[in-house]
């Protein structure tokens, strides 16, 4: 239930790959003995390079000699890296601690996570097929929204806890005064991530 | 208010969606009821990868890559030589390993881009299914993992042909259970009762997308299993 942007993934995994498929593609041309017009491109623009970094000195009388042009590029290199440090960093996010927060005249009331953590792990984890209950609070298109996690012990049938689950959370929506957008995650008792592996014994 | 939603069965009417909590409660004081926009937005992005794992992985690549482009861009600039190779003079490296004889490295790298680059490309079309299934409830949103699934028809099974642990296996895709079961040598398996076991505890949830049952006996059973 985090924030992260779907699409800016996928359109970076495309664009990235996009490229990455062009190079190699343009490599195996260029290598193979049939791609005698694309090496042909190669000689072009290595000239190119060359005049373009022979027309930009650093010092207009051209007493030190240097381009400023690999000057521009770690420039531009480091405001890359910075770009990519914010886009990785930008993943993941979307907690939030209150799920209930009310503004009134005479103040504010804030409803903390952990007590509908409480109320509802308190409520399932008694049960027999319930091995661990975790409850996380999230922020979904700006209201707060609760994310059950429910692990079974093996071989339960998850219908009567998913009904469970179902009744404890009304009972939370009379004890907040209000009804947030809860999601129930049913997963098994011994698995890491879950949902990779569907065969057992 | 009639209350007809206590009255339909949920499994059969795809287009009822969810009710909303106030048509599921009509004691309680209405309070704002949940959009169900909210909740679909919610099961899509649990149903499928964020595609955040691999996101991350190229960002650093990339980020390992530029960052030391740039460290060979200021060698260049300061007018020193090379670490490894300057940018100024990538392609006339190129070409002259083209037209050099050092084709079959060129050739090497260019595969491995492309086949880099292919895989990247089926990671961002395709769905990412993270095998779950959501059941249809009056007040929460669910999913339930393909293993609980599978590992609670496993144990109907077993119960329903008196069979062991090590005799059943289960597993669960999109849209079909699959019940495999390896008799004791010399005794018969009664994959009728498995069968009808294994239906009536799928259809007593209403997974979506449904599911079906099949039940598959092995040809050879096993000595003392």
């Amino acid at each position: 239930m985090t924030s992260s942007n779907r699409f800016a993934n996928r359109l970076l995994l495309a664009v990235v790959g996009l490229v990455t498929l062009a190079v190699g593609a343009f490599l195996v041309i260029a290598a193979l003995p049939g791609g005698g017009a694309v090496r042909d491109l190669l000689g072009p623009a290595t000239t190119a390079v060359d005049d373009a970094v022979a027309a930009t000195p650093i010092d207009a009388a051209g007493a030190t000699g240097g381009s400023w042009l690999p000057l521009a590029l770690a420039l531009l290199c480091l405001l890359l890296v910075i770009v990519l440090v914010v886009a990785i960093g930008a993943h993941g996010h979307g907690r939030t601690d209150s799920v209930v927060v009310h503004d009134d005249p005479a103040g504010s009331i804030a409803v903390s996570s952990s007590f509908a953590d409480t109320a509802i792990t308190d409520a399932l984890s008694g049960r027999r097929d319930v091995a661990s209950v975790g409850v996380s609070a999230w922020t979904v298109r700006g209201r707060p929204a609760l994310k059950v996690r429910v692990r079974l012990t093996a071989g339960s049938s998850p219908a009567p806890v998913v009904a469970a689950a179902s009744d404890v959370v009304r009972g939370l929506d009379r004890a907040l005064g209000e009804t947030l957008p809860v999601l129930v995650e049913v997963a098994g008792a011994s698995s890491g991530r879950g949902g990779a592996e569907s065969r057992v014994a | 208010m009639t209350d007809t939603t206590r009255d339909r069965p949920a499994p059969a009417d795809p287009a009822a969606g969810r009710p909303s909590p106030a048509d599921a409660a009509p004691g309680r004081p209405a309070t704002r009821p949940i959009d169900p926009a909210v909740y679909r937005r919610i099961l899509r992005r649990e149903q499928h990868s964020s595609r955040s794992g691999s996101a991350i992985v190229v960002l650093v690549v990339l980020t390992l890559a530029v960052g030391y482009v740039g460290v060979e861009a200021v060698y260049a600039a300061l007018g020193r030589p090379a670490l490894f190779f300057s940018p100024v003079d990538v392609l006339s490296t190129l070409s002259a390993a083209v037209d050099g004889g050092a084709t079959g490295l060129v050739l090497a790298a260019g595969i491995a881009a492309a086949l880099v680059g292919l895989l990247l490309l089926g990671l961002a079309v395709t769905a990412g299914r993270r095998g779950r299934h959501t059941v249809d409830d009056d007040r929460v949103a669910v999913v339930v993992d393909d293993r609980v699934i599978a590992s609670s028809l496993a144990r109907v099974a077993r119960v329903s042909g008196r069979l062991s642990d090590q005799q059943v296996s289960a597993w669960v895709s999109r849209r079909q259970a699959q019940i495999d079961l390896t008799p004791t040598s010399g005794l018969t398996v009664d994959e009728q009762a498995v069968e009808s076991a294994a239906r009536a505890e799928l259809e007593a949830t209403a997974y979506r997308p449904a599911l079906t049952a099949r039940v598959r006996t092995t040809a050879t059973g096993r000595l003392g299993a």
